[in-house]
């Protein structure tokens, strides 16, 4: 287990905790943005990773405070360990309005609930320390209710289940056509529609990207590979684009 | 804490666990199949309600088996207790095969691990102490990754997310109309599309159903409520369709 940190200046510091993935759960990564005093923590996952992913967590932050910990959406891999932290720490944790009464369901503590706030439909900016998070509706990426966090000082977008991928060994694309092997089926399965994915890739393009670091797997580094990721996003079938006509009843015995 | 009888021919039973719902939480119905002496649970919830809806199961088991756990879909307020309940019991645990490897994130034992199966995309037909349960696939509904259960016997459809109601003070809807303010909210924003939900609706069509026992809120009892629910989800627009505006850079 160890850190990388993906960008460095003056006070402010964007730290990867490294895959804690094991055994039968999915690996994921853990962000980390600390800005001067504070900190924010981006799904920071579930039950078999709690204890080293706070510990790695509060050593990377030293002085500094966590002040948020940010839930893209209700999936268990992000958000089973949401008591754990709160318990924890004084931050506050953001989560779309729409997964706000859901996620009690995993027996968050009575003493934490009123900092468990939501974000609403049209995303929000955070503060942290001297900078602000854009905080990006990513809705139906998969989840209903989703958001990805924009660093405009690391020109880091943090992008959920977008842009996951799962089996390869490395940590940064390098090769973009080789890379859709590991990514190319989990998107057409979980991803809702092109219309989505398309809108999602117009709103974007406005951003200045250097990286785009999502929740599991690789990171895709560069203007080349981030341009390369938005343009084959923009062209994806996936979803309901397949699903739609495919509703019926089964025939198959177990 | 009690539980309502939907349906009991001597052999096979539908029983509604109630509202274990308080504080924070959103309501939500646990549902148990018991066809002689072989139980089946759906979705049976998060933590905070694992320990009662077990005493309630195993009262109402009168020593009968919990041979399978069913999970709808992903979400905390269905799966986060899945380890308790494997952990207590014997049975095998169902679930979309997209959700197998997410699932374990909850703390879910290496004991118990290998008792969750993966439910492949096109649903399946199963049974229950020899009666056959069909798990009807509903992706998108709203999880991408999400299935119904149809009971033959009983001609209950349990519909999971789909049809949920939220905020009225009755267990079986008196009204279609009156009963939508309940649900077209949380249809409109949480169910994924038009498309998927028209394709929804002409392939349960082909279903005899009496009963809709959806997992949050009231049930839908008779041929009458049945039709017009499924009439209602027939071209109702919703998620993708209405969700695009929102995607714009945040300006506050």
């Amino acid at each position: 287990m160890g850190t990388r940190t993906l960008f460095e200046a003056g006070t402010h510091r964007n730290i990867l905790l490294e895959d804690f993935g094991r055994g039968l759960a999915v690996q994921a990564n853990q962000h980390l943005i600390i800005d001067g005093t504070e900190g924010i923590i981006l799904d920071p996952g579930g039950h078999k990773v709690y204890g080293r992913a706070s510990a790695e967590a509060f050593s990377v932050l030293g002085r500094s405070r966590l002040r948020y910990l940010f839930l893209s959406h209700q999936d268990p891999d992000i958000v089973a360990a949401a008591n754990g932290w709160l318990m924890t720490t004084d931050a506050d944790a953001y989560i779309s309005a729409l997964w706000i009464r859901f996620i009690p369901h995993f027996g968050l503590d009575e003493l934490v609930t009123h900092r468990l706030r939501p974000i609403p439909d049209e995303g929000m900016f955070l503060k942290l320390g001297s900078c602000e998070l854009m905080v990006l509706p990513a809705h139906f990426l998969h989840s209903e209710g989703n958001f990805q966090i924009y660093d405009p000082v690391a020109k880091i977008l943090y992008s959920g289940d977008l842009g996951a991928s799962l089996g390869q060994d490395y940590e940064d694309v390098t090769d973009f056509d080789a890379h859709l092997r590991y990514m190319d089926a989990f998107h057409r399965r979980y991803m809702v529609s092109n219309r989505i994915l398309s809108a999602w890739v117009r709103m974007v393009r406005a951003l200045d990207i250097e990286t785009i670091a999502p929740q599991h797997g690789a990171m895709i580094r560069g203007a080349g590979n981030v341009k390369r990721f938005l343009d084959w996003c923009e062209t994806l079938e996936c979803g309901i684009d397949f699903m739609a006509d495919k509703l019926a009843l089964p025939s198959r015995t177990s | 804490m009690a539980s309502l009888t939907l349906f009991d021919n001597g052999t096979h039973r539908n029983i509604l666990l109630e509202d274990f719902g308080h504080g924070q939480m959103v309501q939500a119905n646990q549902h148990l199949i018991v066809h002689e002496g072989h139980a089946m649970i759906l979705d049976p919830g998060g933590h905070k309600v694992y320990s009662k809806a077990l005493a309630e199961t195993t009262s109402l088991l009168k020593g009968g088996k919990l041979d399978m756990i069913f999970f709808s879909h992903q979400d905390p307020d269905i799966v986060a207790a899945a380890n308790g309940w494997l952990m207590t019991t014997d049975a095998e645990a169902l679930a979309s095969q997209l959700w197998l490897r997410f699932i374990p994130h909850f703390g879910l034992d290496t004991l118990v691990a290998s008792r969750l199966r993966g439910i492949p995309d096109e649903g399946m037909v199963t049974k229950l102490g020899g009666s056959p349960i069909i798990i009807v696939p509903a992706h998108f509904l709203h999880s991408e990754g999400n299935f119904q259960v149809y009971d033959p016997v009983s001609k209950i459809l349990y519909t999971g997310d789909l049809g949920a109601s939220l905020g009225m003070d009755y267990r079986e809807v008196p009204d279609f109309d009156s009963h939508l303010q309940y649900m077209e909210g949380f249809h409109r924003r949480y169910m994924t599309s038009k498309s998927v939900m028209t394709a929804w609706a002409a392939m349960v069509r082909s279903l005899d159903i009496d009963i809709i026992a959806p997992q949050h809120g009231a049930i839908f009892k008779g041929k009458e409520l049945v039709n017009r629910f499924i009439n209602w989800c027939d071209g109702f627009e919703c998620g993708v369709d209405l969700i695009l505006p929102k995607y714009k850079i945040p300006t506050s």
